[in-house]
């Protein structure tokens, strides 16, 4: 497949992702970043790939940038891989808006990413835990416990392209 | 808080949100839903809900020889400390109803560092297989567990992430606690 337009710049700010800092206590976690979302009670862990994109999102930096601040780090990851994790932020409330994904922002299968995100170093590297805080009545019955041990982000759905048909 | 005739319940429901209420408000520790013995000079805590499995695991490591420090809270301070929260092991019967267990000789006196995590739920023929964990999960972990997070989220972030720091910790479900009491403490070594 070819990428129809890699100038994301050129996009719109939607494609410059701007990290959200009101509302939030940030404490660093040896590498990963511990998040609170005082208006959603929501706690999160970002991973260090994640906690080096969210930081770096200032609103002047496209993909390619992040993920080359990715590679400063240490981190080998590639311009998917960075849209998976901002698309991962973009659904935790951390971004100030939306990020619309470019339709050729993801394309490989989840097998291939799969396989490149072992390459890098594991899926570990760009994961994200979340709870919701327990309220203390749920803290002291039972009812909070929506800790579970980390998935893995998915790809996004993106549109299907339209297939040409023979003729 | 409860529509009881016998006083002992009416006590227990009292007693029980009478300790809600400190842990909550409490201004200078983070109180954690966790079980608690020490090891070698450092805790170890699991944090868990009730029936969890809290109480039968620090019952299997108190025979072992670890010190008591809750089988309710984990009390911690502003250094990460965690401080002992001596009352009586209730033991749950297998008829219903607890037997509280006083044993004051056991209960810990000083506060001490965290030494390990163990985030863990019974589960009926559970196999141990622990596996290392993230601090940040940890701190998720403990997060799920504390009573005052959304009072003073600030306060309780900043003191487990300190508290956790450089502490390991981890993960999986249990059978019987007497079984994996000497593995835990294996961890410790």
């Amino acid at each position: 497949m070819i990428r129809r337009n890699n100038d994301y710049k050129k996009l719109g700010g939607a494609m410059l992702p701007v990290a959200r800092k009101e509302g939030l206590h940030i404490e660093p976690m040896a590498g990963e970043l511990m998040v609170y979302d005082i208006a959603r009670h929501k706690a999160h862990c970002l991973s260090p790939a994640a906690g080096c994109v969210w930081r770096n999102c200032n609103g002047q930096k496209t993909a390619k940038d992040l993920s080359d601040e990715l590679q400063k780090h240490g981190i080998g990851a590639n311009e998917e891989m960075v849209w998976m994790i901002l698309h991962r932020l973009s659904k935790l409330n951390l971004l100030e808006r939306k990020v619309t994904l470019p339709e050729n922002a993801i394309l490989s299968t989840r097998r291939e990413l799969m396989k490149r995100v072992g390459a890098v170093g594991g899926m570990f590297l760009l994961m994200t835990a979340t709870i919701a805080a327990p309220t203390p009545a749920q803290a002291r019955s039972g009812g909070g416990g929506s800790y579970k041990p980390p998935v893995p982000p998915r790809p996004p759905r993106l549109p299907r392209l339209p297939v040409k048909r023979g003729g | 808080l409860a529509r009881t005739p016998i006083l002992a319940e009416a006590l227990d429901a009292f007693e029980s949100d009478l300790q809600i209420h400190v842990a909550n408000r409490c201004k200078d520790s983070i109180f954690v839903h966790a079980g608690v013995v020490a090891w070698q000079g450092r805790a170890i805590v699991f944090p868990g809900l009730s029936g969890s499995g809290k109480t039968s695991l620090v019952a299997a490591l108190l025979e072992r020889g670890a010190t008591y420090y809750s089988d309710e809270y984990a009390v911690v301070d502003r250094y990460g400390r965690v401080h002992p929260y001596a009352r009586p092991l209730n033991i749950k019967l297998a008829k219903g109803g607890f037997r509280r267990k006083y044993q004051p000789e056991l209960f810990g006196k000083q506060p001490i560092p965290i030494g390990l995590v163990v985030i863990t739920r019974y589960q009926e023929n559970g196999r141990w297989q622990p596996r290392t964990v993230t601090g940040g999960r940890a701190v998720l972990a403990l997060i799920n567990n504390t009573v005052s997070i959304r009072r003073q989220p600030r306060a309780a972030l900043s003191t487990l992430c300190r508290a956790i720091a450089g502490v390991r910790a981890v993960e999986s479900v249990r059978g019987e606690a007497s079984q994996i009491a000497p593995l835990i403490l294996t961890e410790m070594e």
